[in-house]
């Protein structure tokens, strides 16, 4: 009776498995349970939900007419602001004014603590032992008054976190300089205040069996596609309660973005307030992760990886010029390696023939074929980007030193790579770098090495199969139903006017397309122009002083 | 329904200019056919008047199909049989073009910049990436047009305008008209059976257009809009290039070789590679698209993403089978292409008009 035998182990290790699976949301016998009139025994059951844990803090305070009367007060040290705590809690509890009520009630104590007694800002009544547990965990505070059912939460949240300052991957030179942190009320404040309109709505969840992180959805009502947020709450209900935590906002974006193979990201990431408040208006969605300063813009598209702040906050002509510069340096950072390896490999008759001499003269000596010196090359980069990023600051000069002098110029005068080619690599890792998001900026420089290989060994029909087979991926991608190659994919007119030029703020008509229905922004004559009349007024005012 | 994209009149216009674009960049059939070069406008305007004049039939006719494509609608009206025969001769007439396409680029590259390399090489890569493409569906082939047609519209404008230094009016002359009715024919009829040989694809498409009644509007300015290039093309050839421009297989490469200014703009052959990978992979897409689609809608399947890569790999089998060398791709759209293409769009214009009126019958019944 072998298959028997290995249908019960299988029938065993399935029902092993399901506990586990269900054993989400501190689910103890204790929590599920609601508040006892006895002290010890609620005591006794949240040390037990905790695990007589270090940082939790039970303090029992006796108040009444004959000091009869136990308060239990409970709290986590670290989460909760003890100056705060001190002042609104503990001092209107410990002068309790018992001389009023001869013998009081627990119930009227509660009440009286509730409706005058105690000085905090925010205050609320729960019977679930579940509810304490969950809220003395986000810097509540619990007291419980003996002989009652019930038990009051006080808002006296404080922990230690980092200031608002200035976003370090994104900065710019004339925009506001306040970047997130990894505090989520921070971060929806930071929004609050640009946006100052009811329309703005947070839709809140917590996300993961144990970690039970906060998640802000985030978009002004009336501008943006319910559809979208279907899809978005679709997605996340998903993997609400089976994964274990989320704790970075890369996380959430791997488990719900559209097309998990894909090198492009098909959600954006930023730091700047001012960045998600601009996609906000244009009828976006913004997903505030707490724990990460990084937050995450749906639906989005290619064009918003490239553009800046800096686009905006400087005059249009400028804006329009920065544009252009980072869609060429975009180009350049895919296909500049791979374009002089298929012309000094395959097609040396389309370089001017000095060029040409110049280039096969440097050449001469490199032992290595074109294709595996750009490979090398470009790995070595590579490395060295990696290093830069993750070493001690103290060891910083060496390793510039080792870069600069050892492989640069070193490898070189040893014949080891062409004076060209670490032009090249040099050249493509700038540009690499001109794009304000880092994530776009690595599915470049990974698909920067297929079409090296590709021009290796086809030439310039393998970089132009390349570019096609990128185009033809970049088109059929979808960011939560929008284009993402929009608006050059499907060509769209109103929309081409914040893409590869920036059109001055008047010219905005329209908002994007794809992302809203309600789509006229501001009317059509909104180019300014100075009245004749006005002009002359001032010219005369001048003039009488 | 088997594609569930929808695309706009101006993605459908894209899409037309895209695929007349590609023979004419390609190793060039036309110049093959002309006895006189001084008149190669002459016969351009002459094809283009007449395809116009087929187009506007066709387009009209189209509008009688509602949601269905033209093998669904010859199938539902001219019984199952017959629809069913028309239908797979009008696929294995997409296949033909898609087949005979690849074969056109890789000749190309194989003639001109990398002769070394086997063709097979070039092929295989090509209808790779288009089949990648129509498996994405008509949606994502018209985005790639959308997004290439103005790029090489911009090479193709810095090919005509910078050569202004070689331009001699004098190779127009001797300006005469042809001597007879016969000489008109072949150039003429290469011109107008690439038209309607390969825009017959309308019926195809018309069916998962957003707003259908603008269809006749875009592929009547697409084939203007072509004509008038092409006319222009074609004169610039022969005031730059005189009697030589019917020895030359590659008009647009030898003219682009001649780009020289300021010792700095020069050789911008790179941009018309990028051109003809861009335009025949496109090409081949559709193609593959319409023929997957079409054998799916005569064989009732569920869906035509299947069929995409078999049909790609037919294709690649056919375009080096069907020709031993380039001499016989020339010798075929020379001569039999035209006779068989234009028979084929003209029975069928017929074929249609008999069908719609079946349906008008079925309608009054």
């Amino acid at each position: 009776m072998v298959i028997p035998i290995f249908w019960r182990k299988l029938f065993k290790k399935m029902k092993n498995s399901e506990p586990v699976n269900n054993n989400n949301k501190n689910q103890s016998k204790s929590s599920n349970s609601y508040i006892s009139s006895y002290l010890k025994e609620n005591e006794e059951s949240i040390r037990e939900a905790f695990g007589n844990s270090a940082d939790l803090v039970l303090r029992k305070v006796k108040i009444g007419a004959n000091q009869n009367i136990n308060v239990l007060i409970v709290y986590i040290e670290g989460l909760i602001d003890n100056k705060l705590m001190s002042k609104t809690v503990i001092k209107p509890i410990t002068t309790f004014p018992d001389n009023k009520l001869k013998s009081p009630s627990p119930n009227e104590i509660h009440n009286k603590l509730k409706e005058s007694q105690l000085t905090v800002n925010h205050l609320t009544e729960v019977y679930k032992l579940e509810d304490i547990l969950n809220k003395i965990l986000d810097g509540y505070c619990a007291l419980i008054v003996e002989g009652t059912n019930k038990a009051l939460l006080c808002d006296v949240i404080g922990f230690e976190h980092r200031p608002v300052s200035e976003p370090i991957n994104e900065s710019a030179i004339r925009g506001p300089h306040e970047g997130f942190n990894e505090t989520i009320r921070v971060n929806t404040s930071l929004l609050r205040r640009r946006i100052k309109d009811p329309r703005l709505t947070i839709e809140e969840l917590t996300l993961g069996k144990i970690g039970n992180t906060k998640i802000d959805i985030i978009y002004i009502r009336g501008l943006a596609n319910p559809k979208v947020l279907q899809e978005i709450k679709n997605r996340i209900k998903k993997i609400k309660d089976e994964v274990d935590s989320i704790q970075l906002s890369g996380q959430l974006e791997e488990y719900i973005q559209d097309a998990p193979f894909s090198p492009f990201p098909t959600i954006l990431n930023t730091e700047r307030p001012d960045r998600i408040v601009g996609a906000l208006y244009e009828g976006r969605y913004a997903i505030l992760v707490d724990g990460t300063p990084y937050n995450l813009i749906v639906p989005c598209t290619l064009g918003m990886f490239i553009t800046s702040i800096e686009d905006y906050t400087q005059r249009f002509f400028y804006g329009s010029f920065l544009r252009l510069l980072r869609w060429v340096s975009f180009l350049i950072a895919l296909t500049l390696p791979s374009i002089y390896v298929a012309i000094t490999s395959f097609h040396q008759e389309m370089l001017p023939t000095n060029l040409v001499l110049a280039l096969a003269a440097q050449r001469e000596g490199v032992p290595l074929p074109a294709v595996a010196e750009a490979f090398m090359m470009e790995i070595v980069f590579e490395i060295l980007r990696e290093a830069g990023i993750r070493m001690p600051r103290l060891v910083g000069p060496a390793i510039s030193i080792v870069g600069v002098l050892v492989i640069g110029q070193a490898a070189v005068q040893a014949g080891l790579v062409s004076a060209a080619m670490t032009i090249i690599v040099g050249l493509t890792a700038i540009a690499s770098f001109i794009t304000p998001i880092y994530s776009i900026g690595i599915a470049i420089r990974l698909l920067r090495f297929p079409i090296i290989i590709l021009a290796g060994s086809l030439g310039l029909f393998g970089i132009s199969a390349g570019l096609l087979a990128i185009l033809i991926h970049l088109t059929s991608l979808r960011s939560f139903g929008v284009p993402y190659f929009e608006p050059f994919g499907p060509i769209i007119l109103s929309d081409l006017k914040d893409s590869l030029i920036r059109f001055p703020f008047w010219a905005y008509r329209t908002r994007p397309k794809f992302t809203t229905h309600n789509s006229i922004r501001q009317t059509a004559r909104l180019k300014p122009k100075p009245l004749r009349q006005e002009e002359k007024e001032i010219e005369h005012n001048y003039g009488d002083d | 329904m088997l594609e569930h994209g929808k695309i706009s009149a101006r993605q459908l216009f894209f899409i037309l200019v895209l695929i007349r674009f590609v023979p004419v960049m390609l190793l060039c059939t036309y110049s093959y056919t002309l006895k006189t070069v001084q008149i190669a406008w002459l016969n351009d305007v002459l094809g283009v008047a007449l395809s116009l004049l087929y187009l506007y039939l066709f387009v009209r006719l189209c509008k009688g199909f509602k949601d269905k494509t033209i093998i669904e609608y010859l199938e539902s009206n001219l019984g199952p049989v017959f629809g069913k025969i028309i239908g797979i001769i009008l696929v294995i007439h997409f296949f033909i073009i898609a087949a005979s396409d690849a074969r056109d680029m890789g000749e190309t590259f194989t003639t001109t910049i990398m002769p070394e390399t086997p063709i097979i090489v070039f092929i295989l890569i090509i209808v790779f990436l288009g089949a990648n493409a129509a498996r994405n569906g008509l949606e994502v082939i018209a985005r790639i047009s959308e997004f290439t047609v103005p790029i090489i519209l911009l090479f193709l404008f810095i090919t005509i305008s910078l050569n202004y230094k070689f331009i001699d009016v004098k190779n127009l002359k001797p300006f005469y008209f042809p001597q007879g009715f016969s000489e008109l024919v072949q150039p003429t009829g290469s011109i107008l059976s690439l038209y309607i040989g390969e825009f017959i694809i309308v019926g195809m498409i018309f069916p998962y257009l957003n707003k259908m009644q603008k269809c006749s509007k875009s592929v009547i300015l697409a084939t203007l809009f072509t004509g008038v290039l092409f006319v222009i093309l074609c004169i610039d050839m022969i005031v730059i290039f005189g009697p030589t421009f019917k020895t030359l297989s590659i008009p647009i490469l030898s003219l682009a070789k001649l780009i020289f200014i300021a010792n700095f703009i020069e050789r911008i052959e790179g941009i018309v590679i990028l051109s003809w990978v861009l335009g025949s992979a496109i090409k081949i897409a559709l193609f593959l698209w319409a023929t997957a689609v079409g054998t799916g809608q005569i064989l009732k399947l569920k869906s035509y993403q299947p069929l995409i890569y078999p049909l790609g790999a037919l294709a690649t089998v056919n375009s080096i089978l069907n020709y031993e060398r380039a001499a016989d791709f020339i010798n075929f759209f020379t001569g039999p292409w035209i006779v068989y293409s234009s028979t084929l769009s003209i029975s069928l214009l017929i074929i249609l008009y008999i069908a719609q009126a079946l349906d008008k019958q079925k309608v009054k019944s």
